[in-house]
C-alpha cells in the first residue's frame, strides 16, 4: 500500500502539469532581478521594519529611557 | 533578590509582545484574505497590474517576500512573549496581550496603508475599480477601531 502511494507521488511529481509554467519561468525571473529589484525588495519591506523597530523599542523601553532622557534634568 | 510582591510590575514587554504578533497575524490576514482569497491586490499590483500569467507570478514573489518578512515579525513577537512570561516583572494578563495584539494589527493596518497605499502607492485594498480611496479608507478605519480596542483593552488589563 505504501509502495502505491509513492509510486503515485512520484508520478504526480515528475507529471508535467507540476512543472509550473516552464516557458514562463525565465520571463517571470526577468521581471523579477530587474534593475529596481533592491529599491523593490526594500519599499516591500519598508512597513515591516517599522513595525519591527517599534516593537523591539517598546520591549527594551526601560532601558532605553535613560538614553532618551538623558539630557533631561541636567544644566 | 526581590520577590514578584515588591517589583514594580511592567507590561510594557508584554504589550510589545503582543503588537509584534499582532502586526504579523494581521499581515497574514491581509495576505491569504486579501492578496490570495480574494485576490483583491498583490504587493506591486499598483506598479505591475496581474493581467497576465508572467506578472502575476511576478507579484506572486513580491508576495511571498511579504509573507516571510511578517513570518520574521510573527516569530520575533512569539521570542518576545517566551522572554516575557519568563519574567517576575511583567503580570501574566490575558488583557493586555489581547490588548496588545489588537493595537498590532491596528498598527499594521495604519503603517501598511499610510506607507505603501498612500505614500508609495505599490498598490490599493482593490484595484478592481478607478476609484480607490475608500476602500484604502475602510482599511484605515479599520486598523483605527482596532489601535482603539486594544489600547483600551491594555488600560483593563492594568493590575489594581
Amino acid at each position: 500500500m505504501q509502495k502505491n502511494y509513492l509510486t503515485l507521488l512520484c508520478s504526480l511529481s515528475f507529471a508535467p502539469a507540476s512543472w509550473a509554467c516552464p516557458w514562463c519561468r525565465p520571463r517571470v525571473q526577468a521581471g523579477i532581478y530587474t534593475p529596481t529589484y533592491t529599491t523593490n525588495v526594500l519599499l516591500v519591506l519598508l512597513p515591516i521594519a517599522v513595525l519591527l523597530a517599534l516593537g523591539v523599542a517598546l520591549f527594551y523601553w526601560d532601558k532605553l529611557r535613560p538614553y532618551f532622557f538623558a539630557s533631561y534634568g541636567k544644566s | 533578590m526581590a520577590s514578584p510582591n515588591t517589583l514594580a510590575l511592567r507590561r510594557t514587554p508584554l504589550v510589545a509582545a503582543g503588537i509584534l504578533l499582532g502586526a504579523g497575524l494581521g499581515g497574514f490576514v491581509d495576505g491569504i484574505l486579501l492578496h490570495q482569497i480574494l485576490q483583491w491586490h498583490n504587493m506591486l499590483s499598483g506598479q505591475l497590474p496581474p493581467d497576465t500569467l508572467v506578472r502575476a507570478k511576478v507579484n506572486m514573489y513580491w508576495d511571498g517576500l511579504f509573507h516571510a518578512a511578517v513570518w520574521v515579525l510573527t516569530v520575533v513577537g512569539l521570542a518576545m512573549l517566551w522572554s516575557a512570561t519568563g519574567r517576575p516583572d511583567v503580570p501574566h494578563s490575558g488583557r493586555t496581550l489581547l490588548g496588545g495584539l489588537l493595537l498590532g494589527w491596528g498598527l499594521f493596518n495604519v503603517v501598511e496603508g499610510i506607507i505603501d497605499h498612500e505614500v508609495l502607492g505599490l498598490h490599493h485594498v482593490y484595484e478592481y475599480t478607478p476609484n480607490h480611496l475608500p476602500a484604502d479608507l475602510g482599511f484605515l478605519a479599520l486598523g483605527l477601531v482596532l489601535l482603539l480596542s486594544g489600547w483600551a483593552l491594555v488600560r483593563a488589563g492594568r493590575p489594581r
